[in-house]
């Protein structure tokens, strides 16, 4: 660019930020509907916000659940239309997401349970993609309307303990389903003894997620806080957070699964 | 509930869970690892013929290697037979040529030796003619001598003269 344009250009945009900053303070602010007591207490346990649907008070993170699945169904039916009949013997860089995606949870499976592992690796394939794109979710910040009117943006649909309790539940009949299928009622036995499992999964993930939303939230109460840190904030601790809830809960599946499913004999079980 | 626990949203939740898990396994899980497995084996497959084409190749190889062994053997036993047979043939060639020789040259000699004896023959006709020839010369000569001695002795000085101008 020509240093004339060049020096113009910043003077422009270090004018347009001093206007900005300026229209900031000045306006007046509406005042907050709510004290950041409250916003913390709501978005532990979404008592006060909540989404007409059906004739009934549904959570926001049910919407957020359906916006996902239905994003990610989409997804899937095109991707099974258009990309997986081109799939070539030489990958090309979609198809290598695709396979690393699926060759990711697929490996996790088969090395922590090597006996049993085809619905293992199908059931860490949708636990991985929702996690990580419900976390991811909280970017967007789509707004909706609660029953008492006022605008809300969609939280991570984990964000909501009864959506942690579902999916550490449903990891758990995963679980106990590999038990069946590997060591027949005994499996049950095996799985029972873990009976805490649904507990802590589901309340690890629940903690998890939700101290990432209470940091978020704290920073963008603040005004003075909005500048910038949002998107430090924001973007990398949702990503971190996305990651490392997605890592940890596949693997816990797949390790507590390798365990119940791998065959035992009378003597082990009886042991156990 | 304590935590604002719903069951029934927990039912929704799940609910919801079966169908995107459903759907993934199978519009995305399943016909992918279909599609990886295949070309697994595709490669594996091809991995396999390669590897049992190229024992085959190691085989025919070492078959090949054999055979040539074998050949070189064979051509060295045809060289080695054909050596001894040029060297039993080169002996007899000499062996002839020796021979031949010998006999050229007994007949050369006896020829030589006929010849010898013919020239002998002939020069001693020739020496025989020669020495007749320088006896009836000699002989010439000497009755000449004589019979001038003799005139002489008969004829004493005076006939000198005569002798003389026969001389002169």
């Amino acid at each position: 660019m020509d240093p004339k344009k060049k020096k113009k250009f910043l003077i422009l945009w270090v004018v347009l930020l001093v206007l900005l900053l300026v229209g900031i303070f000045l306006t007046p602010s509406p005042g907050k509907s709510e004290t950041i007591q409250e916003a913390m207490k709501d978005a532990v346990l979404h008592e006060t916000n909540k989404i007409g649907f059906l004739g009934m008070e549904v959570n926001p993170s049910l919407v957020s659940d359906w916006i996902i699945i239905s994003v990610l169904l989409v997804a899937a039916v095109l991707i099974r239309i258009f990309a997986i009949p081109r799939f070539k013997d030489i990958p090309g860089k979609f198809q290598l997401v695709i396979e690393t995606l699926v060759g990711f949870f697929t490996d996790l499976a088969k090395e922590n349970s090597p006996h049993r592992n085809k619905f293992l690796g199908g059931y860490l394939v949708f636990a991985g993609v929702y996690i990580f794109f419900g976390t991811m979710f909280e970017l967007f910040g789509i707004q909706w309307l609660t029953t008492e009117g006022h605008s809300i943006a969609l939280p991570a649909p984990l964000t909501d303990i009864n959506a942690a309790i579902a999916l550490g539940c449903l990891s758990y009949g995963v679980i106990m389903s590999g038990g069946i299928s590997g060591n027949g009622l005994k499996g049950i036995g095996l799985t029972l003894k873990d009976f805490s499992l649904p507990i802590s999964m589901s309340f690890r993930l629940f903690g998890a997620m939700l101290s990432g939303l209470l940091v978020t939230e704290l920073v963008y109460y603040s005004l003075g806080l909005s500048f910038l840190l949002p998107v430090l904030v924001g973007v990398l601790f949702t990503l971190l957070h996305a990651i490392i809830q997605t890592y940890v809960l596949t693997m816990l599946t797949s390790v507590f699964y390798g365990e119940v499913s791998e065959r035992k004999s009378k003597k082990e079980v009886s042991e156990a | 509930m304590p935590l604002n626990i719903d069951f029934q949203q927990i039912l929704l939740h799940l609910f919801n869970f079966v169908i995107l898990g459903g759907g993934l396994y199978f519009l995305l899980y399943k016909p992918v690892r279909v599609f990886m497995d295949e070309r697994e084996k595709r490669i594996s497959d091809s991995l396999d013929k390669a590897k049992a084409q190229m024992e085959e190749a190691e085989a025919m190889k070492a078959d090949y290697q054999k055979q040539m062994a074998d050949a070189h053997a064979l051509i060295k036993a045809h060289e080695q037979e054909a050596e001894a047979r040029i060297e039993m043939e080169r002996r007899t060639v000499e062996k002839d040529a020796k021979k031949q020789a010998a006999e050229y040259l007994k007949s050369a000699r006896a020829e030589a030796e006929k010849e010898r004896e013919l020239m002998m023959e002939e020069a001693q006709k020739e020496i025989r003619v020669l020495a007749s020839e320088a006896a009836e010369k000699l002989a010439r000569s000497s009755i000449s001598n004589v019979y001038d001695e003799f005139l002489d002795s008969v004829s004493g000085p005076a006939s000198m003269p005569q002798n003389e101008h026969r001389q002169g």
